[in-house]
């Protein structure tokens, strides 16, 4: 079943005088369940297309479904809407808030979304136990190393069940033992929960683990592959 | 609501310095302005209480006819029920009796143009303290036929205490009034133009010299708080409307004492929009830094699905807190200073104390307690700082959310 559907997207940069196609006519499905990546040079487009997927900015043409539902056409106060409920977020620099402990983080969104205290907290407690912090959940953002934010940032990200999960470059800022773990955990997510994940990377590590890579050149899919 | 609360009061912490730096500057703010204020008003009430009390005191009860045609044939009668009934008038302390007329005054070899006043000496007294001012003689000492001068117009006539001053002048309905009496005393009247004029005598003397019995000029009456005496004016009106009378204020009475009053508050207020555009700007750098720093975290919350106004609550409850607390401890610390200074006036150099001796002050700076000083500058500051808010909060709503996560 797709979760995500592309039709004929494309994003175009000053069409009145030298248009500059950051996404040119792009259809893709991405299916439940899928462990993929979205890989290319710099500029290829494919942090544009995870924005498009994202709801975080709009195509120019074309359209955007997630789980049949079309985003491209919804309001700013919509978008923030779906995004909170239905779109899960893993930063290149984990962008977690400073100021709350990796269990208030994790719960954020959760917050946010109105869920009672009960169910928060048995699905943070078992989340972070997850990514194997169950000891650290009191520890502020700046008292965990790289890898150990970046593993709140995915529990954060599947608090609220999310439909997918878009991952901008998420090991790029960890050592490589760290995002060893944190594709290890990913992957055992991805296997045993059937969490779906979209990675932009350049990391072949992350490219190698994938069971579906995506190439894209000047804003259109260069390559398709299923492992 | 909870998260977002928790959010801003954490915020606050998360860069102590900067948060004490912001409230610092609104404490400082307070303080200032305060400070400012109650001397500037300090010094307005101790000029207005000057001059008011030495002339038209703070409202005044008249014949109708009597503000427009200043003279003896307007002059007052109030029948014993209505003094009494004006004299316990809600808000009123006491009321004290006047009647004055022109005359010309003549000494053994000089005669000025003098401006006499019948009083009740305690009266007067109590209201104005009319007896401390006096610097040679007596304040009449139960004689018959007794004056009091101005030090100015006793050195023009070349009187002094115990020689002979003539009236002469014009009495009720054209009466001629004329009167031969013993200078008991000289004083150095508070209002310079006053005390080269001035003849005091008792109010039945000068009700017998200008054949003006049970009349007088005005009722002065004094309100138990001066800053109400426009409640005041409006119950006294009530009350005596249907007798013939009109009651003024000091304002109506003294307009060029409004218009000085005026002129002075313009240039604080200049002075105080020059210190409020000083504050302002101090807050709104901080607050600029605040927002500048926090835009990356910004678009973040705004990406993962915190609406753009709520993450505008949380700036908002921030910057709340931080003023409320500055204004708090700005009020509470400038509250002993300005405590102490009313108590304890700033002591004037010798040559401006002169100058103002002249004029009847004392050569102090006095504060002003007045309560709405506080809460008007509390207010006002914290209004500056709630207005500064308004740039992170224009720029939540205009933050371009992947240029800002970008960042």
């Amino acid at each position: 079943m797709s979760v995500i559907r592309t039709v004929n997207l494309s994003k175009i940069y000053n069409p009145d005088t030298v248009p500059v196609y950051a996404l040119n006519k792009v259809n893709i499905h991405f299916e439940e369940g899928e462990f993929t990546c979205v890989i290319g040079p710099s500029g290829s487009g494919k942090t544009t297309l995870l924005n498009m997927i994202g709801g975080l900015d709009k195509p120019s043409e074309g359209q955007v479904y997630i789980a049949d539902q079309r985003i491209d056409q919804l309001s700013e106060n919509q978008l923030i809407d779906f995004r909170l409920h239905h779109i899960g977020f893993v930063f290149q620099h984990f962008n977690l808030v400073p100021v709350l402990s990796a269990y208030e983080n994790a719960a954020f969104i959760m917050q946010l979304q109105g869920r009672s205290k009960g169910e928060t907290d048995t699905r943070v407690r078992e989340l972070l136990s997850e990514v194997g912090l169950g000891e650290r959940m009191d520890a502020r953002p700046t008292q965990l190393s790289g890898g150990q934010q970046q593993r709140v940032a995915v529990a954060r990200a599947l608090a609220s069940r999310p439909k997918f999960i878009l991952a901008d470059e998420p090991t790029a800022s960890l050592d490589s033992q760290s995002a060893f773990n944190l594709l290890d955990m990913m992957a055992r997510l991805n296997e045993e929960e059937g969490v779906t994940f979209i990675f932009s990377t350049h990391d072949q590590r992350v490219i190698d683990r994938a069971k579906r890579v995506v190439r894209m050149v000047d804003g259109r899919i260069d390559s398709d592959v299923r492992k | 609501m909870k998260v977002l609360s928790a959010l801003a009061w954490r915020n606050l912490w998360r860069s102590k310095r900067r948060t004490w730096i912001t409230i610092g500057s609104v404490v400082f703010a307070v303080m200032l302005s305060l400070l400012l204020e109650s001397m500037d008003r300090g010094s307005q009430e101790a000029m207005v209480r000057n001059v008011v009390q030495y002339s038209s005191g703070y409202l005044q009860v008249q014949d109708s006819l009597y503000f427009d045609e200043p003279g003896m044939d307007h002059s007052l009668y109030l029948e014993p029920e209505l003094e009494q009934v004006l004299g316990s008038a809600p808000g009123v302390a006491y009321t004290v009796p006047r009647l004055e007329a022109y005359a010309l005054a003549a000494g053994e070899s000089r005669t000025r143009v003098a401006y006499t006043q019948g009083i009740d000496v305690e009266a007067e007294h109590r209201f104005n303290g009319i007896k401390d001012r006096l610097r040679e003689g007596e304040f009449f000492s139960g004689r018959d036929a007794e004056v009091v001068l101005g030090s100015g117009l006793a050195q023009t006539l070349q009187v002094g205490i115990g020689d002979t001053l003539v009236l002469l002048g014009q009495g009720y309905q054209g009466m001629t009034a004329a009167g031969k009496f013993h200078v008991s005393g000289i004083l150095h009247h508070p209002v310079p133009d006053l005390n080269e004029v001035v003849v005091y005598l008792p109010l039945e003397q000068a009700q017998y010299l200008y054949s003006a019995y049970e009349l007088m000029s005005y009722l002065m009456v004094v309100p138990e708080y001066t800053t109400r005496h426009n409640q005041v004016a409006r119950e006294l009106s009530t009350l005596s409307s249907d007798a013939g009378l009109s009651v003024y204020t000091w304002e109506e009475l003294q307009p060029e004492l409004v218009r000085t009053v005026a002129f002075d508050r313009a240039g604080t207020l200049v002075f105080l929009l020059i210190l409020y555009a000083v504050i302002a700007f101090g807050i709104f750098g901080t607050v600029l830094t605040m927002t500048l720093e926090r835009e990356k975290e910004f678009g973040v919350l705004i990406s993962i699905g915190l609406h753009r106004w709520k993450l505008g609550a949380v700036i908002f409850m921030e910057t709340i807190l931080i003023n409320f607390t500055g204004v708090l401890i700005g009020l509470a610390l400038a509250l002993p200073i300005i405590l102490y200074f009313y108590h304890n006036p700033i002591p004037l150099g010798e040559e401006f104390g002169n100058l103002m001796a002249e004029y009847g002050m004392e050569a102090m700076l006095p504060f002003s307690m007045d309560p709405q000083l506080f809460w008007q500058q509390g207010i006002i500051i914290f209004c500056i700082s709630m207005v500064v808010v308004l740039y992170p909060l224009l720029r939540v709503l205009k933050l371009n959310v992947l240029d800002a996560a970008r960042k």
